[in-house]
């Protein structure tokens, strides 16, 4: 059973706060991408938890054991960097094997170790290799099975795919996905990437500037987004929020707007009652569907609807947002359930 | 103009663009020519006399061509008191880059991996202690030893060597350590190393070059070091110290001769570490 329990957690370099008071429940052998755009806090809450940065105040329990004041190599964490870190002078096999030699596991199964999570990590023809000699992905290769091998109780990730090329990027997630579902570990993963949180996320707790917005599963976070800001992050193009003037209808009590996204409308091209006039500014065909940028009153709208429907810019549409699909939020951005 | 087409005008202003790189290139070249030419050619010269016989040397015509008569040289190699001042130079050298290599790495490893309060002045410090010439040092520090009894020793006279050789080895390796990054370290840790298991495993093999480089350039310094030499230490003598004293009489082809022998060590160091010394400028100039 390998919980991880983040309580609380504060952390400031100098004058800026960085994490402000951070909580996070994550369930045994779940994976959790912790998202957010650059500088929000991500790598550092990460650190936080491997050990290698230490919080200003709060507690880190992984299982039953407060880890907050242990050093990273009593944390049985491991974890995998940006930059992949593999060691230049050690052969894949030493650098796969580094971890277990630290431990003093016997060589039988420092061999298999290495040996098991190669051939997962498809790189066993490249235990004799240096990593001067080895591509990117493979050096990302030689990191996840540097991490895996040590058969640690916490797997942390850090922007892993980010300095792959797009084509093995998609690849590499793809792999990462069926290999930690197979070994069962705990993930905390740190990506800016929504499409890859979404993916491979069972939870995904979206960071802004320093707190966590919200924690749940991709779903959820898509269709209920609790904050303004989780909406606007999540989703291309993002949530349109819109003032209540428009609404009509019941608006709920201390609602300053409405939430929907860009494909929770109904659409007209004849006056219905109830549906707003908006003017076309610009359309995008997008294969699968179409996307418009539109107007009413000033106000900017997403909407994407569906191809059979014939358009051009300057033309008006008739819209209604789906009754169902409304979600409201209060004048701070919450959403109001 | 207007007969030029619009083609001939681009070509004329491409083969005028050409010519100005040319140009520039020629007077980067022979300004690269001359300056190693300041360098090496009294370092041939040099070399030249004292594989030259005596007479060659005090004789007109000068030759530029070596005779590779070794008189000279093995004279002075017998000369009474060479051989002791060469063993008390190795010695101090041997002092001077194991102390500045034991205090110059920490300090480098510090100012690498650590922020603290005064860094940058620290570091300002450093290079600060280069700024005091020796011959303004040398006789209060001869009067300080005197007193503490450390005058004429090895161990003393590498004290001081240490002083000047201490900022480079700091430098250097400080350099050396920023090159090395530190998610190594931290993926050493995060796998079961304390911070001097992760030192001497991931840091160390990576850095040891640079850190021989380092040490050799610390030996150098020793080596080539005269002021303090002379002042310091009376019986047990350093090479250069020997030299300023004894070659003042001697004659001009066993100077020569003496004045290779010194350089020699220098110069091999030079080509063994000069890709360091590059890395260890780009920071001193920052
Ligand atoms: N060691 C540090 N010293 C000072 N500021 C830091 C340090 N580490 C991170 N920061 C600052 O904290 C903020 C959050 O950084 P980080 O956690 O790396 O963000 P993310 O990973 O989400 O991009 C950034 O503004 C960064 O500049
Ligand atoms: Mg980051």
């Amino acid at each position: 059973m390998t919980t991880i329990t983040v309580e609380n957690i504060k952390k400031s370099f100098g004058d800026a706060d960085i994490l402000k008071s951070v909580s996070l429940d994550i369930k045994d052998q779940e994976f959790t991408v912790l998202l957010g755009p650059s500088g929000c806090g991500k790598s550092t809450l990460l650190r936080i938890i491997a050990g290698l940065e230490s919080q200003d105040s709060g507690i880190i329990k992984i299982g039953d054991r407060v880890v907050s004041h242990l050093p990273p190599r009593e944390r049985n964490v491991a974890m995998v960097f940006q930059n992949y870190a593999v060691f230049p002078h050690m052969t894949v096999f030493e650098n796969i094997a580094f971890g277990l030699r630290m431990k003093k596991a016997p060589e039988k199964k420092i061999k298999e170790n290495v040996e098991r999570t190669a051939a997962l990590m498809h790189i066993d023809h490249l235990l004799k290799r240096y990593s001067g000699q080895l591509s990117g992905g493979q050096r990302q290769r030689v990191a996840v099975a540097r991490a895996l091998a040590v058969e640690p109780d916490v797997l942390l990730m850090d922007e892993p795919l980010s300095n792959l090329d797009a084509l093995l990027r998609l690849q590499m997630r793809a792999e990462l996905k069926s290999v930690l579902e197979a070994s069962k570990t705990t993930t905390v993963y740190v990506t800016h990437d929504q499409v890859e949180a979404m993916s491979l996320a069972d939870r995904i707790a979206v960071m802004n500037s320093g707190r966590i917005d919200q924690y749940d599963v991709p779903d959820e976070i898509y269709s209920n987004p609790a904050t303004e800001y989780v909406g606007s992050f999540i989703g291309n193009p993002p949530m349109n929020f819109i003032s209540p003037d428009y609404q009509v209808g019941t608006i709920p009590a201390g609602a300053t707007q409405l939430g929907i996204r860009p494909e929770d409308f109904n659409v007209s091209k004849e006056a219905r009652d109830n549906y707003w006039p908006i003017t076309v500014l610009t359309r995008e065909k997008l294969g699968s569907h179409q996307q418009l940028s539109a107007e009413l009153n000033g106000q900017l709208f997403r909407v994407n609807i569906p191809n059979e429907i014939e358009i051009e810019s300057g033309n008006t549409l008739y819209l209604m947002p789906k009754e169902d699909k409304k979600r409201w939020y209060t004048e701070g951005g919450k959403i109001i359930l | 103009m207007s007969d030029l087409s619009y083609d001939e005008i681009l070509e004329k202003e491409v083969r005028e663009a050409n010519r100005k790189k040319k140009m520039w290139r020629w007077l980067f070249l022979s300004s690269v020519a001359f300056l190693v030419s300041w360098i090496l050619f009294p370092i041939y010269l040099l070399a030249v006399n004292s594989l030259s016989s005596a007479d060659v040397v005090n004789g007109w015509p000068k030759s530029f061509l070596p005779e590779f008569d070794m008189e000279s040289l093995s004279f002075f190699m017998e000369y009474y008191g060479v051989l002791n001042a060469l063993k008390n130079s190795l010695i101090a050298a041997l002092f001077t880059m194991v102390i500045a290599i034991g205090l110059g790495t920490p300090a480098g490893y510090a100012l690498a991996r650590f922020d603290f309060r005064g860094k940058e002045t620290f570091r300002m410090l450093i290079l600060l202690t280069r700024a005091f010439p020796m011959p303004l040092l040398a006789l209060p520090l001869a009067v300080i030893f005197i007193n503490v009894g450390l005058d004429d020793s090895l161990f003393g006279l590498s004290l001081v060597h240490t002083a000047l050789a201490l900022p480079f080895s700091v430098l250097i390796t400080s350099s050396l350590f920023l090159g090395i990054p530190v998610e190594l370290e931290e993926a050493a840790w995060v796998l079961g190393c304390n911070r001097w298991q992760a030192f001497m495993k991931v840091v160390m093999p990576l850095a040891l070059p640079g850190l021989t480089a380092s040490a050799v350039f610390a030996f150098v310094i020793s080596w080539n070091e005269v002021f303090a030499a002379a002042v310091l230490t009376v019986n047990n003598q350093t090479l250069t110290a020997f030299l300023v004293q004894s070659l003042s009489t001697s004659p001009v082809e066993v100077k020569f001769a003496g004045g290779l022998i010194l350089i020699l060590p220098a110069i091999l160091f030079l080509f063994v570490v000069r890709k360091y010394l590059f890395s260890m400028w780009g920071i001193a100039n920052r």
